[in-house]
Protein backbone atom coordinates (compact mmCIF):
# COMPACT_ATOMS: atom_id res chain seq x y z
CA UNK A 1 0.00 0.00 0.00
CA UNK A 2 2.82 2.36 0.90
CA UNK A 3 4.38 1.69 -2.47
CA UNK A 4 1.12 2.51 -4.21
CA UNK A 5 0.99 5.87 -2.48
CA UNK A 6 4.59 6.53 -3.37
CA UNK A 7 3.82 5.86 -7.00
CA UNK A 8 0.74 8.05 -6.94
CA UNK A 9 2.72 10.82 -5.24
CA UNK A 10 5.40 10.55 -7.88
CA UNK A 11 2.76 10.74 -10.57
CA UNK A 12 1.30 13.83 -8.96
CA UNK A 13 4.70 15.44 -8.86
CA UNK A 14 5.20 14.65 -12.53
CA UNK A 15 1.83 16.16 -13.31
CA UNK A 16 2.71 19.30 -11.38
CA UNK A 17 5.99 19.57 -13.20
CA UNK A 18 4.18 19.11 -16.47
CA UNK A 19 1.83 21.93 -15.54
CA UNK A 20 4.73 24.14 -14.55
CA UNK A 21 6.68 23.45 -17.69
CA UNK A 22 3.71 24.24 -19.95
CA UNK A 23 4.17 28.02 -19.79
CA UNK A 24 6.76 29.50 -22.05
CA UNK A 25 7.68 32.15 -24.56
CA UNK A 26 9.13 32.34 -28.04
CA UNK A 27 10.78 35.51 -29.34
CA UNK A 28 11.21 36.54 -32.96
CA UNK A 29 13.41 39.44 -33.98
CA UNK A 30 12.32 41.39 -37.05
CA UNK A 31 14.96 43.46 -38.84
CA UNK A 32 13.54 46.31 -40.88
CA UNK A 33 15.16 48.48 -43.53
CA UNK A 34 13.99 51.43 -45.61
CA UNK A 35 15.98 53.38 -48.17
CA UNK A 36 16.14 57.09 -48.86
CA UNK A 37 17.60 57.91 -52.26
CA UNK A 38 19.52 61.06 -53.06
CA UNK A 39 17.17 63.71 -54.36
CA UNK A 40 16.56 67.41 -54.74
CA UNK A 41 13.14 68.93 -55.20
CA UNK A 42 11.53 72.30 -54.94
CA UNK A 43 9.09 72.78 -52.09
CA UNK A 44 6.77 74.56 -54.50
CA UNK A 45 6.78 73.22 -58.03
CA UNK A 46 5.37 76.26 -59.83
CA UNK A 47 5.93 79.43 -57.85
CA UNK A 48 5.13 82.83 -59.33
CA UNK A 49 6.08 86.45 -59.01
CA UNK A 50 2.91 88.46 -59.36
CA UNK A 51 2.25 92.17 -59.81
CA UNK A 52 2.04 92.79 -56.08
CA UNK A 53 5.52 91.37 -55.50
CA UNK A 54 7.21 94.22 -57.38
CA UNK A 55 8.56 97.29 -55.68
CA UNK A 56 6.00 99.21 -57.70
CA UNK A 57 4.42 99.61 -61.08
CA UNK A 58 6.39 101.18 -63.89
CA UNK A 59 5.14 104.71 -64.15
CA UNK A 60 7.89 106.54 -65.98
CA UNK A 61 10.66 106.16 -68.52
CA UNK A 62 13.96 104.64 -67.44
CA UNK A 63 12.40 103.42 -64.24
CA UNK A 64 13.74 100.39 -62.38
CA UNK A 65 11.54 97.98 -60.50
CA UNK A 66 12.57 94.79 -58.72
CA UNK A 67 10.96 91.74 -57.25
CA UNK A 68 12.30 88.74 -55.39
CA UNK A 69 11.10 85.25 -54.73
CA UNK A 70 12.45 83.02 -51.99
CA UNK A 71 12.42 79.43 -53.15
CA UNK A 72 12.99 76.41 -50.94
CA UNK A 73 14.98 73.50 -52.26
CA UNK A 74 14.84 70.19 -50.40
CA UNK A 75 18.07 68.34 -51.10
CA UNK A 76 20.10 65.58 -49.50
CA UNK A 77 22.84 65.78 -52.09
CA UNK A 78 24.99 68.48 -53.64
CA UNK A 79 22.82 69.98 -56.36
CA UNK A 80 23.46 72.31 -59.25
CA UNK A 81 20.91 74.88 -60.39
CA UNK A 82 20.59 75.79 -64.04
CA UNK A 83 18.36 78.67 -65.16
CA UNK A 84 16.48 78.38 -68.44
CA UNK A 85 13.36 79.82 -69.99
CA UNK A 86 10.84 78.40 -72.38
CA UNK A 87 10.84 81.87 -73.97
CA UNK A 88 13.36 84.64 -73.80
CA UNK A 89 13.08 85.35 -70.10
CA UNK A 90 12.38 88.98 -71.03
CA UNK A 91 9.29 90.66 -69.61
CA UNK A 92 7.02 91.06 -72.58
CA UNK A 93 3.64 92.55 -73.35
CA UNK A 94 2.76 91.91 -76.97
CA UNK A 95 5.56 93.50 -78.96
CA UNK A 96 6.72 95.59 -76.03
CA UNK A 97 9.44 94.56 -73.62
CA UNK A 98 11.10 95.75 -70.48
CA UNK A 99 14.82 95.35 -70.00
CA UNK A 100 14.96 92.29 -67.76
CA UNK A 101 17.78 90.90 -65.66
CA UNK A 102 18.18 88.42 -62.85
CA UNK A 103 20.18 87.50 -59.78
CA UNK A 104 20.44 84.31 -57.79
CA UNK A 105 21.35 84.59 -54.10
CA UNK A 106 20.85 82.55 -50.98
CA UNK A 107 22.33 79.15 -50.25
CA UNK A 108 24.57 78.94 -53.30
CA UNK A 109 28.34 78.93 -53.24
CA UNK A 110 28.71 81.90 -55.57
CA UNK A 111 25.67 84.18 -55.37
CA UNK A 112 25.32 86.90 -57.95
CA UNK A 113 26.44 90.35 -56.90
CA UNK A 114 25.06 92.14 -59.93
CA UNK A 115 22.01 91.54 -62.08
CA UNK A 116 22.65 89.50 -65.21
CA UNK A 117 20.68 90.37 -68.35
CA UNK A 118 18.19 87.85 -69.67
CA UNK A 119 19.87 86.20 -72.62
CA UNK A 120 22.06 83.32 -73.62
CA UNK A 121 25.17 85.28 -74.47
CA UNK A 122 28.35 85.34 -72.48
CA UNK A 123 27.76 86.82 -69.05
CA UNK A 124 24.01 86.61 -69.40
CA UNK A 125 21.67 84.78 -67.08
CA UNK A 126 20.74 81.95 -69.42
CA UNK A 127 24.22 81.43 -70.81
CA UNK A 128 25.41 77.87 -71.01
CA UNK A 129 27.52 77.20 -67.98
CA UNK A 130 25.85 79.82 -65.83
CA UNK A 131 25.01 77.43 -63.03
CA UNK A 132 24.81 77.70 -59.27
CA UNK A 133 26.03 75.17 -56.74
CA UNK A 134 23.86 74.73 -53.69
CA UNK A 135 25.79 74.98 -50.43
CA UNK A 136 24.95 71.44 -49.44
CA UNK A 137 25.73 70.24 -45.92
CA UNK A 138 24.93 66.74 -44.71
CA UNK A 139 21.87 66.82 -42.52
CA UNK A 140 20.76 70.22 -43.80
CA UNK A 141 18.05 69.07 -46.12
CA UNK A 142 16.51 72.49 -46.86
CA UNK A 143 18.01 75.45 -48.70
CA UNK A 144 16.75 78.90 -49.57
CA UNK A 145 17.37 80.11 -53.10
CA UNK A 146 16.41 83.69 -53.93
CA UNK A 147 15.47 84.63 -57.46
CA UNK A 148 15.60 88.40 -57.98
CA UNK A 149 14.25 90.10 -61.06
CA UNK A 150 14.86 93.62 -62.28
CA UNK A 151 12.74 95.37 -64.89
CA UNK A 152 13.73 98.69 -66.45
CA UNK A 153 11.53 100.72 -68.72
CA UNK A 154 13.00 102.34 -71.90
CA UNK A 155 14.68 105.68 -71.44
CA UNK A 156 13.36 107.28 -74.60
CA UNK A 157 9.70 106.36 -74.72
CA UNK A 158 6.85 105.15 -72.60
CA UNK A 159 6.25 101.42 -72.91
CA UNK A 160 2.71 100.25 -73.53
CA UNK A 161 0.63 99.97 -70.41
CA UNK A 162 -0.28 96.47 -69.32
CA UNK A 163 1.03 93.34 -67.68
CA UNK A 164 4.46 92.14 -68.77
CA UNK A 165 5.23 88.45 -68.31
CA UNK A 166 7.98 85.92 -68.80
CA UNK A 167 9.11 82.69 -67.23
CA UNK A 168 12.23 81.19 -65.72
CA UNK A 169 12.92 77.55 -64.97
CA UNK A 170 15.46 76.67 -62.31
CA UNK A 171 16.43 73.04 -62.70
CA UNK A 172 18.13 71.29 -59.79
CA UNK A 173 20.31 68.40 -60.89
CA UNK A 174 22.65 66.09 -59.00
CA UNK B 1 -3.07 -6.24 -6.41
CA UNK B 2 -1.01 -3.33 -5.18
CA UNK B 3 1.20 -3.63 -8.22
CA UNK B 4 -1.86 -3.55 -10.46
CA UNK B 5 -3.11 -0.39 -8.80
CA UNK B 6 0.28 1.19 -9.22
CA UNK B 7 0.43 0.24 -12.89
CA UNK B 8 -3.07 1.58 -13.49
CA UNK B 9 -2.15 4.80 -11.73
CA UNK B 10 0.92 5.21 -13.88
CA UNK B 11 -1.05 4.58 -17.07
CA UNK B 12 -3.76 7.04 -16.01
CA UNK B 13 -1.12 9.59 -15.10
CA UNK B 14 0.54 9.08 -18.45
CA UNK B 15 -2.74 9.64 -20.25
CA UNK B 16 -3.39 12.76 -18.21
CA UNK B 17 0.10 13.99 -18.94
CA UNK B 18 -0.35 13.30 -22.60
CA UNK B 19 -3.68 15.10 -22.63
CA UNK B 20 -2.20 17.92 -20.61
CA UNK B 21 0.69 18.15 -23.01
CA UNK B 22 -1.61 18.81 -25.90
CA UNK B 23 -3.77 21.26 -24.04
CA UNK B 24 -0.78 23.08 -22.64
CA UNK B 25 1.31 23.07 -25.81
CA UNK B 26 3.21 26.08 -26.99
CA UNK B 27 4.10 28.40 -29.80
CA UNK B 28 7.05 28.83 -32.05
CA UNK B 29 7.97 31.30 -34.76
CA UNK B 30 9.13 29.44 -37.82
CA UNK B 31 11.01 30.83 -40.77
CA UNK B 32 13.41 33.03 -38.85
CA UNK B 33 15.38 35.20 -39.27
CA UNK B 34 12.76 37.75 -40.25
CA UNK B 35 13.80 40.67 -42.41
CA UNK B 36 11.45 43.31 -43.77
CA UNK B 37 12.71 45.62 -46.49
CA UNK B 38 10.36 48.43 -47.50
CA UNK B 39 10.25 47.93 -51.25
CA UNK B 40 9.74 51.50 -52.44
CA UNK B 41 12.55 53.97 -51.87
CA UNK B 42 11.93 57.47 -50.63
CA UNK B 43 12.70 59.91 -53.42
CA UNK B 44 11.10 63.08 -52.10
CA UNK B 45 10.18 64.93 -48.95
CA UNK B 46 7.07 63.72 -47.16
CA UNK B 47 6.92 60.33 -48.84
CA UNK B 48 5.79 57.39 -46.71
CA UNK B 49 6.27 53.99 -48.33
CA UNK B 50 4.92 50.86 -46.69
CA UNK B 51 6.30 47.37 -46.29
CA UNK B 52 5.01 44.19 -44.72
CA UNK B 53 6.23 40.76 -43.74
CA UNK B 54 4.21 37.64 -43.11
CA UNK B 55 5.50 35.55 -40.24
CA UNK B 56 4.44 32.12 -39.06
CA UNK B 57 3.52 31.49 -35.46
CA UNK B 58 2.96 27.78 -35.03
CA UNK B 59 0.84 27.38 -31.93
CA UNK B 60 -1.54 24.93 -30.40
CA UNK B 61 -2.61 27.05 -27.49
CA UNK B 62 -3.88 30.56 -27.01
CA UNK B 63 -1.04 32.95 -26.44
CA UNK B 64 -0.17 36.60 -26.42
CA UNK B 65 2.33 38.57 -28.49
CA UNK B 66 4.20 41.43 -26.91
CA UNK B 67 6.58 43.83 -28.59
CA UNK B 68 9.96 44.91 -27.30
CA UNK B 69 13.36 46.10 -28.49
CA UNK B 70 16.89 45.04 -27.68
CA UNK B 71 17.83 48.62 -26.90
CA UNK B 72 15.97 51.88 -26.64
CA UNK B 73 15.17 53.45 -29.97
CA UNK B 74 15.54 50.30 -32.03
CA UNK B 75 11.91 50.63 -33.10
CA UNK B 76 12.63 53.82 -35.08
CA UNK B 77 14.14 53.63 -38.55
CA UNK B 78 17.49 55.36 -38.17
CA UNK B 79 20.52 56.10 -40.33
CA UNK B 80 23.52 57.98 -39.01
CA UNK B 81 21.48 60.11 -36.66
CA UNK B 82 18.65 60.87 -39.06
CA UNK B 83 15.31 59.15 -38.61
CA UNK B 84 12.15 58.32 -40.45
CA UNK B 85 8.78 58.57 -38.76
CA UNK B 86 8.09 54.88 -38.16
CA UNK B 87 4.68 53.37 -37.60
CA UNK B 88 3.58 49.78 -37.29
CA UNK B 89 0.61 47.47 -37.57
CA UNK B 90 0.28 43.85 -36.53
CA UNK B 91 -2.48 41.88 -38.21
CA UNK B 92 -3.58 38.29 -38.60
CA UNK B 93 -6.75 36.23 -38.61
CA UNK B 94 -5.80 34.69 -35.28
CA UNK B 95 -5.37 38.03 -33.53
CA UNK B 96 -8.28 39.13 -31.40
CA UNK B 97 -7.03 42.70 -31.31
CA UNK B 98 -5.02 43.16 -34.48
CA UNK B 99 -4.30 46.73 -35.54
CA UNK B 100 -6.65 48.45 -37.94
CA UNK B 101 -4.79 51.75 -38.01
CA UNK B 102 -1.13 52.69 -37.89
CA UNK B 103 0.44 52.69 -34.46
CA UNK B 104 3.25 55.08 -33.51
CA UNK B 105 6.51 53.27 -32.90
CA UNK B 106 6.58 54.12 -29.17
CA UNK B 107 3.01 52.95 -28.68
CA UNK B 108 3.71 49.79 -30.66
CA UNK B 109 6.11 48.76 -27.91
CA UNK B 110 3.21 48.64 -25.48
CA UNK B 111 1.25 46.32 -27.75
CA UNK B 112 -0.23 43.16 -26.27
CA UNK B 113 -1.90 41.05 -28.89
CA UNK B 114 -4.13 38.10 -28.07
CA UNK B 115 -3.74 35.07 -30.31
CA UNK B 116 -6.87 32.95 -30.15
CA UNK B 117 -7.41 31.46 -33.57
CA UNK B 118 -5.48 28.68 -35.20
CA UNK B 119 -4.22 30.58 -38.25
CA UNK B 120 -0.43 30.79 -37.89
CA UNK B 121 0.01 33.78 -40.22
CA UNK B 122 0.90 37.02 -38.47
CA UNK B 123 1.76 40.04 -40.58
CA UNK B 124 3.84 42.98 -39.43
CA UNK B 125 3.50 46.23 -41.36
CA UNK B 126 5.79 49.21 -41.24
CA UNK B 127 5.38 52.71 -42.63
CA UNK B 128 8.57 54.73 -43.16
CA UNK B 129 7.77 58.42 -43.52
CA UNK B 130 10.23 61.11 -44.52
CA UNK B 131 9.80 64.53 -42.98
CA UNK B 132 7.92 67.05 -45.08
CA UNK B 133 10.01 70.14 -44.35
CA UNK B 134 13.39 68.96 -45.60
CA UNK B 135 15.16 66.24 -47.50
CA UNK B 136 15.99 63.40 -45.17
CA UNK B 137 19.55 62.16 -45.48
CA UNK B 138 20.06 59.57 -48.15
CA UNK B 139 20.93 56.08 -46.99
CA UNK B 140 19.63 52.84 -45.59
CA UNK B 141 17.57 53.20 -42.45
CA UNK B 142 17.36 50.32 -40.00
CA UNK B 143 15.14 49.29 -37.13
CA UNK B 144 14.36 46.09 -35.28
CA UNK B 145 11.62 44.88 -32.99
CA UNK B 146 11.16 41.68 -31.04
CA UNK B 147 7.81 39.92 -31.06
CA UNK B 148 7.51 37.50 -28.17
CA UNK B 149 4.77 34.91 -28.06
CA UNK B 150 3.95 33.84 -24.51
CA UNK B 151 1.60 31.18 -23.23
Amino acid sequence: MRRTWMVLTAVAVVLMLAQTASAGSAPASVSITATVDTFAEWAVASPAIVAGDWTGHVGAVNQTRTASLALTLYANVAATLTPTSTGTGILTNGAETLSTSYKITGNVTEPDIAYEPAGTGSGEFFATGNTYTVTYAAGGGSYTINLLVQAVSPNNRAPDAGDYTCNVTLTASW
Amino acid sequence: MRHDIARIAVVVAGLICAAGGLALGGANWSGQPYTLAVPDHITGAGQAPIGSLEMTLDHDTPCTITVSVAKAGDEVLTSAGDTLVTRYKLTGAALLNGDEVWVDSSKFLTGNYSVQGADPKIKIWVEAAAGSGRATNAGTYSASVILTASW
